[in-house]
């Protein structure tokens, strides 16, 4: 008896709950950018749902808290001076890193992140091209609310461009401890649409370690994606020559696979990247295609040329750069353990010498809904 | 005093939920990185080994626990000895485990609940159980562990776009040397401890079969570890698992479908928080077991609710923080259980052995007076 009535006085009074925090004394933190200071100081710049105004029309809105402190946490909990209701962390979605503090490393930033109970490692982290990340959320959202949302957005509807890469912070932890891999975010840009300043995702930020050390721009991405099977759709624009005649015909993908060999022969390591993707023919400027076999085989032959080109100039110049982002070492570490234990330890000169081999395989599903190209009749 | 008893199919329940318990909070061994599977089928291979001693002594004294058979096979003075080592061992194991709860529940949500306060609910909870007895718990685990699993398995299934088992890759990249130490450490923890059990087997059911439940436990349970850490690893990366402070548990936090459904880790604490108190409540009950026969108290009931205020007292002042809580777990307990876990099971399955055998031939020799046994399953 004495047992009943102490569990149920326990059910009500004590809630387990020593610090309950009411949702709407909560303010949500849905992205923030970090910027580095003269004094060395990290500025953050918090965009948060403002939960007050919300009401019932259900239009949310977006309030900027901006703080500074000695490190991370500090500059988090020094938000409290400016606002009173204490930040909850657990919705955040984006993290944007200034150029400044990318260069110096994220890793001093995200360690909080990844460290703190609150923050989760789904948050997609960024890199902004500019000169200060604060700037990012004065820009409008064209049709979310709040700018980090229009952001994560924006990396799902990766799958339609192929131009950006979706990444998660638990995916850099994983890159930036793993042998033979490097780090990439998306960057983000500013741009002005309508007159109205907006936010771009302009192609890839390139770490060494957790410094970043270059950046490649949209179309580069695409090929970046393609040599790491990371393409889920997009377009094909191939600069295509049909008896004399120059245009461009646009493939749509429709799905896209790659595998990977890598190979040891000669004290030598090579990669064999073979690329198959489904197209379809959805834009001709050319005049009078046909849509004949020879025609459609001669157009997949130089979309392979084309592709192929791209992609080894893209690796040429990341070797220069000198980080391997395609997880190229990961990849033999994987295929091939002997050869990683001996060449491994030197992955930073062998990578720049890596033979990479691409095979692309590009296929024309179909042309859409025309069985012919329009012929012009006079 | 009545007999309390539990079905082969409530033990068998209770051994898995048993298995699953702390592996689902600090995870398992975190040196093999990507070959944790091969270190887990290992470890499953060896624990099957001295599963089948754990079982045999049960089989050959059915109905007896172990503090009772210690007493019968090494006489009161060497017996009390055991039995008050295999005690300690109980305590301390519960103590960890309880830490190991409060721990868990303080780092991921009430941070600024006062520890003693969460290991002291988690104390009247288990004190509750053990005064409604085994009977109760038996049939409590076995309407919960459906739950557990159907969570589980369904966890694992959304996420089946997200795994990327290349993870897996390379095999046996740092040789066979820490996938050894793992599997050493997971066949120590959880598989051996269900040695736990010898100390309330004699609640199990007369004529079910120990060999049976041991197995059966063990193949559930070990697979059920073996999709946890092949989750974890092809979610996460080997990376990743090894980093985190408990792995299972951000790996929930990752685990979406699109931006509907997500942020369900809180289900996969429920799992936790479940499966580790069903682990701590056997450990508690044995150990009020042991502490009984030690003292000659006659009902295990009297001394359990002050036993178990008592370990989840002292837990809070048994290590200094929870990293310290990890390392010994992952790195010391394995090494400190194997006299509890093989050393003592083995001496008493040899005494058992040559005791079962001269019984047999004085009941051979003597018909009419069968002594053997007959005070079997008074106490339990």
């Amino acid at each position: 008896m004495v047992v009943l009535i102490f569990n149920i006085a326990n059910a009500f009074i004590l809630t387990s709950c020593w610090n309950y925090k009411e949702t709407d004394n909560l303010t949500l933190v849905r992205g923030f950018s970090v910027d580095r200071v003269e004094d060395g100081n990290y500025f953050i710049s918090i965009e948060t749902a403002d939960m007050h105004q919300a009401g019932t029309e259900g239009k949310g809105k977006a309030a900027i808290i901006e703080s500074e402190g000695e490190s991370m946490f500090d500059a988090v909990r020094n938000a409290v001076l400016v606002n009173v209701p204490r930040l909850y962390w657990a919705h955040s979605t984006a993290v944007i890193l200034s150029q400044q503090v990318a260069q110096e490393g994220f890793l001093k930033v995200l360690d909080f992140l990844i460290r703190d109970a609150e923050t989760r490692l789904d948050i997609h982290p960024f890199v902004y091209r500019g000169e200060y990340a604060k700037e990012i959320f004065n820009t409008t959202p064209i049709s979310a609310v709040m700018v980090s949302e229009e952001l994560k957005d924006m990396l799902h509807g990766q799958k339609f461009t192929s131009k950006t890469l979706l990444v998660q912070i638990y995916e850099v932890i994983e890159r930036l401890e793993g042998e033979g891999i490097s780090v990439v975010m998306p960057a983000v840009c500013v741009t002005e649409v309508n007159g109205a300043k907006t936010i771009k995702l302009c192609g890839l930020a390139i770490f060494k370690g957790d410094k970043l050390v270059g950046f490649l721009d949209e179309d580069e991405t695409k090929y970046f994606c393609f040599a790491t099977d990371e393409v889920d759709g997009g377009l094909l624009v191939v600069d295509a020559e049909h008896e004399g005649k120059k245009g461009k015909i646009t493939l749509e993908i429709l799905n896209s696979g790659t595998r990977f060999k890598a190979r040891y022969k000669d004290d030598e390591i090579s990669i064999q990247i073979r690329i198959r993707v489904r197209t379809s023919m959805n834009d001709v400027q050319i005049e009078e295609f046909p849509s004949t076999d020879n025609a459609i085989n001669d157009l997949k032959r130089q979309a392979n040329e084309q592709l192929k080109k791209d992609i080894e100039n893209l690796i040429k110049k990341v070797q220069e750069i000198n980080s391997d982002i395609f997880g190229f070492g990961s990849l033999v570490k994987k295929q091939l353990p002997k050869v990683w234990k001996e060449k491994g330890k030197d992955w930073d000169n062998n990578f720049k010498e890596l033979k990479v081999e691409i095979i692309p395989e590009v296929e024309i599903v179909h042309t859409a809904l025309l069985k012919d190209s329009i012929k012009k009749g006079d | 005093m009545q007999k309390e008893i539990i079905n082969q199919k409530q033990a068998i329940v209770l051994m898995v939920t048993f298995i699953m318990g702390s592996g689902t909070i600090v995870g398992t061994g975190d040196k093999s990185g990507q070959d944790i599977w091969i270190a887990l089928l290992i470890a499953m291979a060896g624990a099957s080994i001295i599963m089948a001693v754990y079982a045999r002594i049960i089989k050959l004294f059915p109905g007896m626990d172990l503090f009772d058979l210690l007493d019968k096979l090494f006489g009161r003075i060497l017996g009390k000895f055991i039995a008050l080592i295999f005690t300690w061992y109980l305590f301390h194991v519960g103590l960890n485990l309880i830490r190991n709860t409060s721990e868990f529940i303080r780092i991921i949500s009430l941070d600024a609940t006062p520890q003693c306060v969460i290991a002291l609910f988690t104390g009247v909870l288990i004190a509750y159980a053990l005064r409604c007895g085994i009977e109760v718990i038996g049939r409590w685990v076995s309407i919960f562990f459906p739950v557990i699993i159907v969570i589980s398995i369904t966890l694992s299934v959304i996420a089946v776009d997200m795994y990327d088992f290349d993870r897996l890759k390379p095999v046996l990249y740092e040789g066979l040397k820490p996938v050894l130490s793992d599997a050493f450490g997971i066949f120590a923890h959880p598989f051996a401890e269900t040695v736990v059990f010898l100390g309330i087997a004699g609640c199990f059911q007369k004529q079910s079969n120990p060999h049976k439940i041991f197995n059966i436990a063990l193949l559930i349970g070990g697979l059920y570890m073996l999709m946890l850490a092949v989750r974890t690893i092809a979610l996460m990366g080997p990376v990743n698992k090894s980093l985190q402070m408990f792995p299972p548990y951000i790996t929930a936090r990752i685990i979406k479908i699109g931006d509907f459904f997500q942020r369900i880790e809180l289900i996969n604490a429920v799992i936790i928080v479940t499966a580790v108190f069903t682990k701590v409540t056997v450990y508690m009950f044995s150990f009020a077991k042991g502490m009984s026969y030690l003292l000659k108290i006659d009902d295990y009931r009297t001394l359990s609710t002050p036993l178990v205020f008592f370990t989840a007292a002292y837990s809070i002042f048994l290590f200094d923080n929870a990293l310290f809580m990890v390392k010994w777990a992952l790195n010391v307990f394995p090494y400190y259980a194997i006299p509890f876990e093989i050393i003592i099971p083995l001496l008493v399955w040899i005494a058992a052995e040559i005791k079962a055998r001269n019984d047999k031939k004085t009941t051979s020799q003597n018909q009419s007076t069968n002594s053997s046994g007959s005070n079997a399953g008074m106490q339990c």
